[in-house]
C-alpha cells in the first residue's frame, strides 16, 4: 500500500495541471461562446479568421 | 388585389394563406405578394433575398438555415440604417471609447447585432473579411449577439460594414464589451473560483470514498495520511471559493449590526457558519486524531453553491448592460455655421450655452436650445411618446433627441449632454439600476429568520446536552449545523430563477434582475404606456374610403390609381404621414413623380405625367358634401387623422391614419385582469385619444389617463407606491424610462431599438406583446417551482434539525443527507417547465 504515497501525490499534480489548464482557457475566453463555434463546423470553406483569439 | 378599407394594418399585411411564407424569413405572406415561385413578407425580406443571390452567398445561406434551424422567431429585416448612428461610428468619440488598438494598424471594436438567431447567420457575418476590404478577422458571439472586428480604419469606415451589415437586415448597436468590460472579468474570476472548488472537492472527495469504503486508522498510517491531505486540499478550497461567501456574510452582519435588525442578515451568513463550523471541527478531528471529518461536504457544497451563483451571473450577463444608450440617442457632433457660410461638424461637448447650431431637416436634435428660426415641425415621440409632430416657432424650446422633421433650424444651445433634458433622465436611471439586492420579497426574509432560527436553535441544544450529556455536545453542534446548513435553501430560489431567466432570453425575454418573477407575481398595479407599446408607435393608414360604396372587398382601380400617385408625392417625405404612405404602397409599383412642393402644415402637391395630385388635410383640400364628406366625418369621430387626395381638383378618396393597436392588446389587458390585477393606461397623447384606445381594449375611461408627460408617469408610479400598491410598468422609449425605473418592475418592449432597455428590469426583443403575457404566466410557474423548492428545504432542515438535536443523527449521515437533498432541489429548478411554449411566427 506505500505505493499511495506517491500515486495520490501524482495524482494531485495532474489534477493541478487540469486546474491550470482551466485556469489558461478561462482567461482566454474559451467559454465566453460555447455555441457558436459549434456551428462553424457546419461552414465548408475555410474558416475566415483565426479561432484562437476569442475575445 | 388590394385589402379592403375597413381592416386594420395588422390585418393589411397579414391576410395570406398558410402555404404561403416568406422565403427569406418564414413569417407568412401578405395577399397582394405572393408571388408564383417564391414570395416575400415585405421589401426587406425580398430584397436581402436578391442580394444574397446576386453576391453567390445565398445558397450556403439558405442551406445552413434549412439545416440547423432558428434560435428564436427572427425579427424581419429593417432596410434602414439609422443614419445618425451610422455618422456616430465614425466620430473620433466613438474610436476613443469603443476601439482597443492592435498591431499593424489594426484595431478591434465589438459590435452588437439586432437579429442575429442562427447559424446561416453567423455564416454570412463571417464573410466579412472576404466581402470587405480591410477587415481581418470577424468573429460573431450567437448567444451574446456580438460582433468582434478587427479591421483598419486606413482602409475602410466603420460606417460602411455597419452598412453592409444593414443590407441583410443586421441592426448594429455599439457596446463596450468584450475583455474590457468589467463583468466579462467579474464572470471569469467566479468560474475560475468555481473551476479551482471542484477540482479540490473532487480530490478530496476520492479520499473520502476510501474512508467510506472502510479505511480506518492501522499501522500503515494512511488513514491519518488521507485526513491530513484532504485537510491541506480543503484550505484552498475555504480560502478561494468560500470567500465569496464570508465576505457576503460579514458584509450582512455589519450592516444588520448597524442598523439594529435581523432582516439584512443574508443567507451566506449561515452557509458561512456552516462552512466554517465543518471546517474547524474536521480540522480539531484531524489534528488530535479523534472524531469524525466532512471535508468532503463542504467542498461540494461551496462548488455547487458557486456553480448556482455563477450561472445567475452569467444569465444576467445575456440581457447585456446598455449603459451607453446616451450614444444611441443623442448625436456626439452638431454642425455650426462657419465665417464664409458652410457647414462645419464639432463636438457637442464643446458646446457652449449662448452657441448657435444648425440642425438640417430629418436629423436629431443634439442639444437643449431655443429655436431661433421661423419654424419646423418637430418629433418629440423620444421624449414624449407623442407620436404626431409639433410645430414649434421662433423662442420655443427644443430639446435634445428629438428629430427636426420639416425645415432647417438654428437653435441657440442652453444644455449639452447630460445636463440636457434627456441625458439627465439617462444618466438618472443607469445610476438605479443594479442597486438593491437580487433576492426579494420573502426569500430573503426567510433567509435571515432562518439563520437567527439555526443560531438560536444550536445554543439551546448545546445548552441542553451541555447539562445532560457534555460527551455527545460537540457531534450534535456539528450534526445540528451541517444538517442544516442551508444549501438547499440558498439554492433553491437562485438556481430556479437563473434556469427560468436563461429560458427566457432564448425566447427573447430578457431579465436583468431575477426580483422580477416575484414582483410580478405580486404585482396589484400594472401601468401601460399607450404609445409605441400597446400601439405600434406610428402613423398607418387604417381606412381609404372613396366616393363609392365602401363594402366592396377591393379597392376600385381608380382609387388604387389615386392612392399610387399620392404615394409616388409621398415617397421622400420624412413626415409620419407621408411613412405611412411608404408603408402601404410597400410592394406596389409607384409611377413616377415630378415638381413636387411641401405645403408645411398643409400637405404636399405635385404631378405624375400631366395629372396633378394634391395630398393634404381637409382645409386645404376641401369636399363637397356626399359620401367623402360623410366618411371623413365619420373617420374623424373615431378620432383618427384624415386625408384628402385630389386628382385634377377632384377628391378622389380619403384616408384615415391612425396609430394601430398591436394585435395583442386586448389579450394583453384581459389576461392581466384576470389574475386580479389593476390596469391603468398612462398617455403623453391627450385625454379623448387615451380614452379612445382604452374603449377598443376593454378599459373603462377612469383608467385611461391622457395628457401624461414622463415626470407625471413617474410621479403617478410613486404615488401608488406610497399607497403601499405593488406596481409595474410597461412601457417603450426614453420618455417611459423614468417611470420604468420607479416601479417596482419595468418591463421594456423594445423590439431591438433599446431606447429604454437601460431603465427597464426586463426588455422583450420580440416583436409585440405575446412575450409580455409569456412573462406574465411565466414568472407564476417560476415561483411556484421556487415555493416547491422552499417548501421542501424548509422540511428537510425542520425534520434534519429535530433529528439533531435529539443526538439521533450522525455527523456522518448528515454529511450525505446534506448533499442529497441539494440534488433534489437542483433537479426541481434544472428540469422546471417554463417558457417552453413553441413561438408562432
Amino acid at each position: 500500500m506505500n505505493v499511495l504515497y506517491f500515486l495520490v501525490p501524482l495524482a494531485l499534480l495532474l489534477a493541478a495541471a487540469g486546474v491550470w489548464a482551466f485556469i489558461w482557457s478561462v482567461r482566454n475566453g474559451q467559454f465566453e461562446d460555447v455555441e457558436t463555434p459549434a456551428m462553424r463546423l457546419l461552414f465548408d470553406d475555410e474558416s475566415t479568421s483565426d479561432d484562437s483569439n476569442v475575445s | 388585389m388590394s385589402p379592403t378599407d375597413s381592416k386594420t394594418p395588422q390585418q393589411l399585411t397579414l391576410v395570406s394563406d398558410k402555404d404561403y411564407s416568406c422565403a427569406h424569413c418564414g413569417l407568412p405572406v401578405p395577399s397582394h405578394r405572393k408571388g408564383t415561385e417564391v414570395s416575400f413578407c415585405c421589401n426587406g425580406c425580398a430584397s436581402v433575398f436578391a442580394i444574397l443571390n446576386e453576391s453567390g452567398l445565398g445558397k450556403s445561406y439558405y442551406d445552413l438555415r434549412r439545416s440547423t434551424g432558428n434560435r428564436d422567431s427572427g425579427s424581419r429585416p429593417s432596410q434602414r440604417a439609422n443614419e445618425h448612428l451610422l455618422i456616430e461610428l465614425d466620430s473620433e468619440m466613438f474610436a476613443e471609447s469603443h476601439t482597443s488598438v492592435l498591431e499593424n494598424g489594426f484595431v478591434r471594436t465589438h459590435l452588437y447585432l439586432d437579429g442575429v438567431h442562427c447559424a446561416a447567420c453567423v455564416w454570412l457575418i463571417e464573410q466579412l473579411p472576404k466581402e470587405l476590404n480591410g477587415i481581418r478577422s470577424a468573429q460573431l458571439n450567437l448567444p451574446r449577439s456580438r460582433l468582434s472586428l478587427e479591421w483598419q480604419p486606413e482602409k475602410i469606415q466603420l460606417s460602411a460594414i455597419a452598412r453592409w451589415l444593414w443590407r441583410y437586415g443586421y441592426g448594429v448597436e455599439p457596446r463596450i464589451d468584450g475583455e474590457e468590460a468589467k463583468e466579462t472579468r467579474e464572470e471569469r474570476k467566479l468560474l475560475i473560483q468555481m473551476g479551482i472548488s471542484w477540482a479540490l472537492a473532487g480530490n478530496i472527495m476520492l479520499l473520502a470514498f476510501a474512508m467510506y469504503a472502510g479505511l480506518s486508522p492501522d499501522s500503515t498510517g494512511l488513514f491519518e495520511a488521507a485526513r491530513w491531505v484532504s485537510f491541506a486540499l480543503a484550505i484552498p478550497v475555504l480560502i478561494i471559493g468560500g470567500g465569496v461567501f464570508f465576505r457576503k456574510a460579514f458584509q450582512s452582519l455589519m450592516l444588520s449590526f448597524r442598523l439594529r435588525s435581523v432582516q439584512n442578515l443574508h443567507m451566506d451568513l449561515p452557509i458561512s457558519l456552516g462552512i466554517l463550523v465543518g471546517f474547524v471541527s474536521s480540522g480539531w478531528a484531524t489534528i488530535t486524531g479523534r472524531g469524525e471529518v466532512w471535508f468532503d461536504s463542504i467542498g461540494i457544497l461551496i462548488a455547487a453553491l458557486l456553480t448556482a451563483r455563477w450561472i445567475q451571473l452569467r444569465a444576467r450577463r445575456l440581457a447585456g448592460n446598455s449603459t451607453e444608450q446616451l450614444l444611441a440617442i443623442l448625436p456626439s457632433t452638431a454642425h455650426q455655421e462657419d465665417s464664409a457660410g458652410g457647414l462645419t461638424s464639432v463636438r457637442t461637448e464643446n458646446l457652449k450655452p449662448g452657441d448657435v447650431v444648425i440642425v438640417k431637416p430629418g436629423e436629431l436634435i443634439p442639444v437643449d436650445g431655443i429655436l431661433l428660426s421661423s419654424g419646423s415641425l418637430i418629433n418629440t415621440s423620444v421624449l414624449t411618446g407623442e407620436s404626431v409632430p409639433i410645430r414649434k416657432t421662433r423662442g420655443d424650446q427644443v430639446f435634445a433627441g428629438t428629430t427636426n422633421e420639416t425645415d432647417r433650424i438654428h437653435i441657440q444651445v442652453q444644455s449639452v449632454g447630460v445636463q440636457s433634458n434627456v441625458g439627465r433622465l439617462v444618466s438618472w436611471a443607469s445610476k438605479n439600476v443594479g442597486e438593491g439586492s437580487y433576492q426579494s420579497g420573502w426569500i430573503s426574509v426567510l433567509g435571515s429568520w432562518f439563520t437567527v432560527a439555526v443560531i438560536s436553535t444550536s445554543v439551546v441544544a448545546g445548552l441542553y446536552w451541555w447539562i445532560a450529556d457534555p460527551s455527545q455536545l460537540a457531534p450534535v453542534i456539528v450534526s445540528l449545523l451541517v444538517i442544516t446548513c442551508p444549501c438547499a435553501l440558498g439554492m433553491a430560489a437562485p438556481l430556479a430563477l437563473a434556469v427560468g431567466t436563461g429560458k427566457a432570453a432564448r425566447k427573447g425575454i430578457f431579465i436583468k434582475s431575477e426580483s422580477v418573477f416575484d414582483w410580478l407575481n405580486k404585482v396589484d398595479v400594472v401601468v401601460l404606456d399607450k404609445t409605441g407599446t400597446l400601439t405600434w408607435g406610428k402613423m398607418s393608414i387604417v381606412e381609404i374610403a372613396g366616393s363609392d360604396s365602401v363594402a366592396d372587398i377591393e379597392i376600385p382601380m381608380e382609387m388604387e390609381l389615386a392612392m399610387k400617385m399620392a404615394s409616388a408625392l409621398e415617397s421622400d417625405s420624412v413626415h409620419p404621414i407621408g411613412r405611412a404612405f411608404q408603408t402601404w404602397s410597400e410592394g406596389r409599383i409607384l409611377p413616377s413623380s415630378e415638381s413636387t412642393i411641401h405645403a408645411p402644415s398643409k400637405g404636399i402637391e405635385g404631378f405624375v405625367g400631366k395629372t396633378k395630385v394634391r395630398v393634404g388635410n381637409l382645409e386645404w383640400i376641401p369636399l363637397q358634401e356626399g359620401r367623402l364628406k360623410e366618411h371623413s366625418e365619420r373617420m374623424l369621430g373615431l378620432g383618427q387623422v384624415v386625408i384628402a387626395v385630389e386628382i385634377n381638383g377632384i377628391p378622389s378618396c380619403v384616408v384615415a391614419l391612425d396609430d394601430p393597436l398591436r394585435s395583442n392588446a386586448s389579450e394583453l389587458i384581459r389576461h392581466i385582469q384576470d389574475s386580479g390585477k389593476h390596469v391603468v393606461l398612462c398617455s403623453g397623447d391627450n385625454s379623448e385619444t387615451t380614452v379612445r384606445v382604452g374603449a377598443q381594449i376593454g378599459l373603462f375611461p377612469e383608467a385611461c389617463l391622457g395628457n401624461f408627460d414622463p415626470n407625471m408617469k413617474m410621479g403617478l408610479i410613486q404615488d401608488f407606491i406610497s399607497k403601499g400598491r405593488i406596481v409595474a410598468m410597461i412601457g417603450d422609449g426614453v420618455n417611459d424610462s423614468g417611470a420604468l425605473q420607479a416601479a417596482h418592475v419595468g418591463v421594456a418592449v423594445t423590439e431591438g431599438t433599446a431606447a429604454s432597455r437601460f431603465a427597464a428590469d426586463a426588455f422583450t426583443t420580440r416583436s409585440g406583446l405575446e412575450a409580455i403575457i409569456e412573462l406574465f404566466q411565466e414568472s407564476g410557474k417560476i415561483i411556484r417551482v421556487i415555493d416547491r423548492n422552499l417548501v421542501f428545504s424548509l422540511g428537510y432542515n425542520i425534520l434534519g434539525a429535530s433529528l439533531a438535536v435529539m443526538g439521533l443523527v450522525n455527523p456522518m449521515f448528515a454529511a450525505i443527507a446534506m448533499p442529497v437533498s441539494s440534488l433534489i432541489v437542483v433537479s426541481s429548478s434544472v428540469m422546471q417547465r417554463t417558457f417552453v411554449k413553441r413561438t408562432n411566427s
